[in-house]
């Protein structure tokens, strides 16, 4: 068991399908909200993976500047979607 | 140190993929929040083995907070009668507003940010921030409109709701 390439995006990968089984299965409004997080977390852990284990990159420090704009466009993407879900939430 | 790296990793990413399992299938809005922070912990945990320390702080707070707030919701749309605690959260969140305010201006009047002669430290900050404020800027400043947008939305929609 080693900490390489494919155990990162294999890791990604798995939370980015738990985000979209949540999407897809969950009837609920804001329950289905929960795959926004997930969706954006698999994203930069696949991100972050590549720019570790990149090899010969000029700037190896891009897969971790990336994984952290990801993480805030989660957050903004959460923001408004319950905003939204709010909105239509009886008082 | 990489088999303690690898071990952080692998219990990480369990962690992390337990807590995503835990929020699609928790039957309460409490088992739901609980899996979502699993969610954050566990990626910043994953990020952080994979050395990219400053990226699993922005990490953590950035999932951690959305997990607060979409678990707020969703435990909102379980008990509509939460009008009170919804002005208790608008409280905080305005308190903690102006304190965030009250740090960044300290940091922009008495700390070393604008003369540029802050040390890398653990997180190797410096090269990231010549990323985000050089070669990236046009990305970082897309990223923040994206977020300033968000915030409007959600006060025009909160707005609106009263």
């Amino acid at each position: 068991m080693t900490l390489d390439f494919a155990a990162a995006l294999v890791v990604g990968a798995l939370l980015i399908a738990c985000g979209a089984f949540t999407a897809a299965w969950r009837r609920e409004r804001g329950a289905a909200l929960a795959a926004l997080p997930m969706l954006a977390a698999g994203a930069a852990v696949c991100m972050a993976g590549a720019g570790r284990f990149s090899a010969g990159a000029p700037d190896p420090e891009t897969g971790q500047e990336l994984a952290a704009l990801v993480s805030v466009v989660g957050l903004a993407t959460a923001i408004v979607a319950a905003a939204w879900a709010r909105k239509g939430a009886p008082r | 140190m990489d088999l303690v790296l690898t071990i952080v990793f692998f219990i990480c990413a369990i962690l992390a993929v337990a807590g995503a399992l835990g929020a699609s299938l928790g039957p309460t809005a409490s088992w739901r929040l609980l899996g979502l922070l699993a969610v954050a912990a566990g990626t910043a945990g994953v990020l952080a083995s994979l050395w990219a320390g400053f990226a699993a702080v922005i990490a953590l707070v950035c999932l951690g907070a959305s997990a607060v707030l979409i678990g707020g919701t969703d435990a909102a749309a379980e008990r509509p009668d939460a009008s009170v605690r919804a002005a208790l959260t608008g409280q905080v969140g305005a308190a903690a507003a102006a304190a965030l305010l009250v740090l960044l201006l300290v940091v922009a009047v008495r700390g070393s940010f604008a003369a540029g002669v802050g040390p890398g430290g653990a997180f190797d900050a410096s090269a990231l921030g010549r990323l985000f404020f050089g070669r990236d800027a046009l990305a970082l400043e897309a990223v923040a409109a994206a977020l300033t947008a968000a915030f409007a939305a959600a006060a025009v929609a909160g707005s609106r709701r009263r």
